[in-house]
């Protein structure tokens, strides 16, 4: 699995944009959408397709795509 | 495109041909002290809107095997939406609902065509039940069923198109789910979410659907619903909405302050009906001021203020005021010659109506209709009445100095009135003008689905009725 891909495909989904390009610095601070509503969506996205569950400490600490795969890389 | 408003006449229709008569969707006074600060549409009757529009321009006689809805945005009554076709095949539609280009509600279904449906001659008419409300801790234990029903000739009216086009029992699934979610599970404080459906052919003889709560996420206060009924099956998310904001009682407020610390002060509260109006006034009186509060539509509330502060001891009374009506004729009507020394202005429009990074010029111009013209307009009506007013409050917003990305207009407009009160503290000589920059403040305007960090109003109004004193 490329964890990279499943994100990009998530985040595509989520923000419905098929030609958005993250990486590791795409954040809430650069992605003006990623509000408390999308915010939710991705965790519940990324926990749904990973069959993983999230703390609230780390729902609180993932403000970019480099912190969910910090997070993810705990779980899998 | 093709675009529409919801009114509250389609909203009570919707109820009654659902169930779902939730508050949040049909009651202007207590919707306006929910999230959204008017009577949102139900979810399940955009999306229907939606599907009708699309079964209008394809002209199929379906049968729904899949169905995904998601509710991204809250449609609130008299905005315009627009209807997309994202997506379609022989046998999928993907639509959408757009709010100023927006996606609100996302719809996505797969079909098969059939050359006609069978009448269901539905058994039970559909009545107004109670709306229940379903404490989190009792929140896993949620089971029961409602009836399948379809109103055919208000279904005429509403969804011309889907009564002739969809099979009547997944009509009647579909508007099941808005009356389980908005009614019973978990009723009043509720948020529909999204749902994901699947359809099966099944005989129609038994015209219930069933429901259980399968999970609760605490984290997100998300619940997932599974529905099963003859047809149908899947799952409801549901978020919990938070109760609109209690401010503290009278007697909370009397411990705060010294009985006569306010006495000095005929105090007229703009807006002072909830919120941080509601706080000024009760501390105000606790501390021995004269209080008139004003109320727009919020008659309820203001007359049970000054009940709880009478019954204290208080000194309050209410008077109906529209800061956005003309100056002419609406002059403050104040009985027995009373004239305020003390002006504060409370009166807003809901305030997170702005989209991250755009500026809506109509927008902006309504915050100032209500922060700059209206505050103006209330100090002119205080000397139409002969008041002598030793100083003004006016409540700006530490967003002056850091603009939320989705309150740009807000933001400028407090900034408009910030400036007003300068101007003021020259040009009038016998009257102080104070304002500051709250922090973002526990009320009904602040409250939200998810966690965010309010402070508390009581200690910063009370800083700031005594500000006043001096």
């Amino acid at each position: 699995m490329n964890l990279d891909i499943v994100l990009r495909n998530i985040f595509r989904e989520v923000f419905d944009d098929d030609e958005l390009v993250i990486s590791d610095s795409t954040s809430k601070d650069n992605v003006m959408e990623w509000d408390s509503v999308a915010h939710v969506k991705l965790v519940l996205a990324v926990e749904d397709f990973l069959n993983i569950r999230f703390s609230l400490d780390e729902v609180t600490f993932i403000s970019s795509v480099g912190d969910f795969k910090e997070s993810i890389n705990k779980y899998i | 495109m093709i675009t529409r408003t919801f009114s509250l006449e389609n909203q009570i229709s919707f109820a009654e041909i659902s169930g779902d008569f939730n508050p949040l969707h049909v009651d202007p006074i207590i919707a306006r002290r929910l999230l959204y600060g008017d009577p949102a549409v139900h979810g399940i009757h955009a999306a229907l809107w939606a599907i009708d529009v699309w079964l209008k321009k394809n002209g199929y006689i379906v049968n729904l095997t899949s169905l995904k809805i998601e509710f991204l945005l809250p449609i609130v009554i008299n905005q315009p939406v627009q209807y997309l076709c994202v997506d379609e095949t022989k046998d999928s539609f993907y639509i959408s609902i757009l709010i100023s280009g927006k996606k609100a509600v996302s719809i996505k279904a797969s079909f098969l065509i059939v050359n006609s449906h069978e009448k269901i001659r539905f058994n039970s008419k559909m009545v107004k039940d109670e709306c229940k409300e379903v404490a989190v801790s009792d929140i896993l234990k949620v089971s029961g069923n409602v009836d399948l029903n379809v109103d055919y000739v208000l279904a005429n009216k509403l969804f011309p198109y889907i009564v002739n086009s969809l099979s009547p029992i997944q009509i009647s699934e579909l508007l099941a789910t808005t009356k389980i979610v908005g009614m019973r599970c978990p009723g009043l404080q509720s948020i529909f979410s999204s749902l994901a459906l699947k359809f099966k052919n099944a005989a129609s003889n038994c015209l219930q659907m069933n429901y259980d709560v399968e999970d609760f996420d605490e984290r997100f206060s998300r619940i997932t619903v599974n529905i099963l009924s003859a047809s149908a099956s899947g799952r409801l998310y549901v978020f919990y909405r938070p109760p609109y904001k209690q401010q503290p009682s009278y007697s909370d407020m009397h411990k705060l302050v010294a009985r006569s610390e306010f006495s000095d002060q005929r105090a007229l509260i703009i807006g002072g009906s909830r919120g941080l109006g509601e706080v000024t006034a009760k501390l105000l009186a606790s501390g021995g001021a004269e209080v008139a509060i004003t109320y727009f539509r919020g008659s309820r509330d203001a007359n049970s203020i000054v009940k709880d502060v009478t019954n204290g001891g208080g000194n309050i009374f209410s008077i109906n005021y529209d800061v956005m009506s003309p100056l002419e004729g609406r002059n403050l009507s104040i009985e027995n010659n009373w004239t305020p020394t003390h002006l504060y202005y409370f009166a807003t429009p809901f305030i997170f109506d702005g989209v991250r990074g755009e500026f809506n010029n109509e927008l902006f111009n309504k915050f100032c209709d209500y922060y700059v013209t209206g505050f103006v307009n209330a100090i002119d009506n205080c000397k139409a009445v002969g008041s002598n007013l030793k100083k003004v409050y006016y409540p700006s917003s530490v967003a002056v100095d850091t603009p939320p990305a989705d309150m740009i207009e807000y933001s400028a407009a407090k900034a408009a009135a910030e400036s007003i009160c300068r101007s003021f503290n020259i040009t009038e000589n016998k009257t102080e003008f104070i304002f500051d920059r709250l922090p973002r403040l526990d009320t009904d305007q602040t409250a939200s689905v998810f966690e965010v960090d309010n402070n508390d109003p009581v200690p910063h109004m009370l800083r700031i009725v005594r500000g006043m004193s001096n």
